[in-house]
């Protein structure tokens, strides 16, 4: 997940993964985990997930149906 | 050099796709050749990023999207692939507004708006592409979610359910 920028009030509805990853951030502070842990990974930014998301987009990806693919910067294994 | 990535024959309509990860994915995958369709609910910001990308020489159409307005999806879906004639590739980024805190404090109309928002919708989405990818055997539907759906937290009981694989 990338760190990102704040949304405007009147944009509602879009991003809202980006305004839920903000949320976490503020609360747990960038560098860290939820848990209070660091994840090694002091800057994060949104072009972070793009690499994954040109996988599963293109056909590099085919061959991968149906999966959920963790994007998180190590939080899973902080 | 592996040609996995190159997009430069397809289409790629993003919901929730004019800032934040969603713009960054939009250019990621307009500089692996694809062209665009960005969107967001509000006409100026869509404008915006479309013009912006298209500043930096990609192909890119901007059409706004309500992901919580069912009509809306219906017009995104026809928009979309009149602007480059067809969609290979849908990321759905945008979600509806989104409460946080415990579940015994969640108002339960805006806890159904969240799983419309972010379920039926996105799935009312799909429907707008998937029997033209069938029909021309390629196409890539992305559904992004939140960390909060993998991972347990006592203030984001409700996004927890939100999109299942």
């Amino acid at each position: 997940m990338g760190c990102v920028k704040r949304q405007g009030e009147r944009d509602r509805t879009i991003n809202g993964s980006d305004r839920l990853l903000q949320g976490f951030l503020g609360r747990s502070g960038a560098g860290e985990s939820a848990n209070g842990q660091n994840s090694g990974r002091s800057h994060r930014r949104a072009e972070e997930v793009v690499g994954a998301a040109i996988l599963l987009a293109s056909p590099a990806g085919a061959y991968i149906s149906g999966q959920v693919l963790l994007v998180d910067g190590a939080r899973s294994v902080t | 050099m592996y040609k996995g990535f190159d997009l430069s024959d397809k289409v790629a309509a993003l919901t929730g796709s004019t800032a934040g990860m969603g713009f960054a994915i939009a250019r990621g995958l307009a500089q692996c050749g694809a062209k665009i369709v960005v969107s967001s609910n509000a006409q100026e910001d869509t404008d915006q990023a479309a013009h912006a990308l298209s500043k930096e020489g990609f192909d890119v159409a901007g059409v706004r999207c309500d992901i919580t307005d069912r009509r809306d999806i219906g017009q995104f879906g026809a928009e979309a692939k009149r602007a480059f004639g067809k969609v290979d590739i849908l990321f759905c980024v945008a979600v509806g507004p989104v409460s946080v805190g415990p579940v015994h404090e969640a108002d339960l109309d805006a806890l159904d708006n969240l799983l419309i928002s972010t379920v039926s919708s996105n799935l009312a989405l799909a429907r707008q592409f998937l029997p033209e990818m069938a029909e021309r055997r390629y196409g890539s539907i992305v559904m992004m979610s939140s960390i909060a759906s993998q991972r347990a937290s006592p203030l984001w009981v409700d996004t927890a359910p939100r999109r299942p694989p």
